[in-house]
């Protein structure tokens, strides 16, 4: 072996010591909050012995701080309105539980809960509340549209004339399907950020399920339109990416004999005054 | 774009979304104001973005990030640089700055600045990681000194050694943030003064001024306080040794009018006043 062989060695085992130490520094970050620090001291000796015994202890605030931005700074700054529905502490205390099952490893904190809306709907929670799962994707889907792609160009107006070969939805545009009224619950909570933000109901139609679709008419404006149960399964196919003949070529016999003309124009209507739709050749 | 820096010009704040309204109503050139990197990546528009776009003919940017993650012992994350380079070309800041720290593994995050061992081997480390950022940068890379809780026994320096060595070997540079150094100091006894002495100032770029906590026999740096007169005492003898360079007074809580911040900024301008004053008396 020569010299360089053996420098390159030395090397490797210092970067594989430095990488436990890093994964026993994270590992203690996101254990349970209630793990005894001895405990883990018991089996990370090796890294335990690398920190200076007067700042051990507090390995702890790095624990701490870790759980409070994962709850209380995640149900402030992404789920506000959910949180208005089951309390700022019950978020923050499901969101202490989620983290626990599913510790954060993205760079992203909006990435790292994107599977906690499904966490939710199988706690226990759900039965409670059936709709804050459907509320939590609501303020992620709301957060993506928002710092998606501004809309360049919009439909300003549908009537019967318009060629739905050429009419789809904005590609920056998100639709959430609810089997409760989660568009009257989305109007009911508040939401605390500065931005503007318009919610869109078309009031002829009423029914129980009910979806919401997201778009943004300006860079500054958010819109939430009401999708009434009947239309579900049309605005689906268009959030697919699919013309509005399309959409309504394939959308299936039962479904379709459910939407009036009218019901369809209206809503059409409106969603075209909140930009929802951009014309493509 | 450039500024004359004295006393008075070099002051900043953090910029933050509930001051938002209080910039555009503002007339006139902006201070400096420091853009937490963090909080515009991953986004392709929306509210965010918009405000900058609309402040950056008026202000001085410097940007600031928390995720670059430089003292990892794995892969640096590309995509991560190269979103920042993303954003560095948008708003072509003067400074673009991260932490002396890493903050998560290939599997954990831990949405924080978590301290690594000041040694020879991760000095070496870390020269051609801050080369490889600055190349994709087209600009130095500013590195800050953290507020830290616990220490490696496994260091050959002490951070603002280390700091000073990486600036020399990579042509980094280093934001010297006052009151982190005020933190660690009393958290590991050491003398925040010696420390200072050890900086040379054509490594230091910028600086950082914000409050703490007194915790349960340890400062905890948590931005939601005035500044202590022992930090505004250490700011001083910083300006004293190293002349003016932009100065960001950090404060994170949404309760703190920006008003209330300008005071303070005020009583640090005057403060930094007097010593050119004594400086050319």
């Amino acid at each position: 072996m020569n010299n360089s062989e053996q420098i390159s060695m030395q090397e490797r085992s210092e970067l594989e010591r430095e990488q436990f130490i890093q994964n026993c520094f994270l590992e203690f970050v996101q254990s349970h909050p209630l793990t005894n620090l001895s405990d883990f001291a018991e089996s990370k000796s090796e890294f335990i012995e690398l920190l200076d015994p007067h700042t051990l202890h507090r390995l702890t605030v790095y624990r701490n701080g870790y759980y409070a931005r994962v709850t209380s700074v995640m149900a402030d700054a992404f789920l506000s309105r959910a949180s208005s529905l089951v309390g700022k502490e019950g978020m923050e205390a499901l969101l202490g539980h989620y983290f626990l099952e599913n510790p954060a490893s993205t760079v992203n904190m909006a990435e790292s809960i994107h599977l906690f809306p499904n966490y939710l709907r199988l706690h226990s929670v759900h039965a409670e509340y059936p709709l804050l799962a459907d509320l939590v994707e609501a303020c992620l889907l709301r957060w993506k549209v928002l710092t998606g792609v501004d809309p360049t160009s919009s439909l300003s107006e549908f009537s019967s004339e318009s060629d739905a070969a050429c009419i789809y939805l904005q590609e920056n545009s998100a639709f959430l399907a609810s089997e409760g009224s989660i568009f009257d619950i989305w109007l009911r909570t508040e939401c605390d950020d500065s931005e503007n933000e318009s919610a869109h109901e078309q009031r002829s139609v009423g029914s129980q399920a009910q979806g919401i679709l997201f778009v943004k008419s300006q860079c500054f404006e958010l819109q939430s339109i009401l999708v009434p149960q009947e239309l579900a399964p049309l605005v689906q196919m268009l959030s697919l990416r699919k013309s509005l003949a399309e959409s309504i070529d394939e959308l299936p016999e039962p479904a379709l004999e459910k939407i009036t003309s009218e019901m369809l124009q209206n809503w059409m209507k409106t969603a075209a005054e909140c930009g929802a739709f951009e014309l493509r050749n | 774009m450039s500024r004359f820096l004295d006393a008075k010009t070099c002051w900043g704040v953090g910029l933050r979304p509930c001051h938002y309204p209080d910039w555009h109503s503002m007339s006139g050139e902006l201070p400096f104001l420091e853009v937490m990197s963090d909080n515009f990546m991953y986004q392709e528009g929306g509210p965010g973005l918009g405000h900058l776009h609309r402040l950056k003919e008026r202000a001085h940017f410097v940007l600031h990030g928390v995720g670059l993650n430089i003292g990892s012992a794995f892969e640096l994350d590309e995509c991560y640089l190269k979103e920042l380079v993303k954003l560095k070309k948008l708003f072509s800041p003067s400074i673009v700055s991260d932490h002396l720290c890493f903050t998560r593994t290939p599997h954990a995050s831990s949405f924080d600045l978590l301290p690594f061992a000041y040694s020879e081997f991760n000095l070496k480390r870390m020269i051609s990681r801050v080369q490889r950022v600055q190349d994709a940068l087209q600009m130095e890379l500013t590195l800050e000194n953290l507020s830290s809780y616990v220490f490696f026994r496994n260091s050959d320096f002490t951070e603002f050694e280390f700091l000073m060595e990486l600036c020399r070997r990579s042509g980094c540079r280093m934001l010297l943030d006052v009151n982190n150094l005020y933190v660690s100091a009393y958290n590991h006894g050491f003398s925040a003064q010696v420390e200072l002495k050890k900086l040379h100032p054509e490594f230091v770029n910028q600086y950082h001024i914000a409050g703490h906590s007194d915790e349960d026999g340890f400062y905890f740096d948590t931005h939601d306080k005035p500044i202590k007169e022992a930090v505004w005492s250490l700011m001083r003898t910083a300006f004293e040794q190293m002349g003016p360079r932009p100065i960001i007074l950090e404060r994170d809580d949404d309760a703190s009018s920006l008003s209330s911040i300008l005071e303070e900024v005020a009583f640090g301008q005057q403060l930094l006043a007097e010593v050119e004053k004594n400086k050319h008396e």
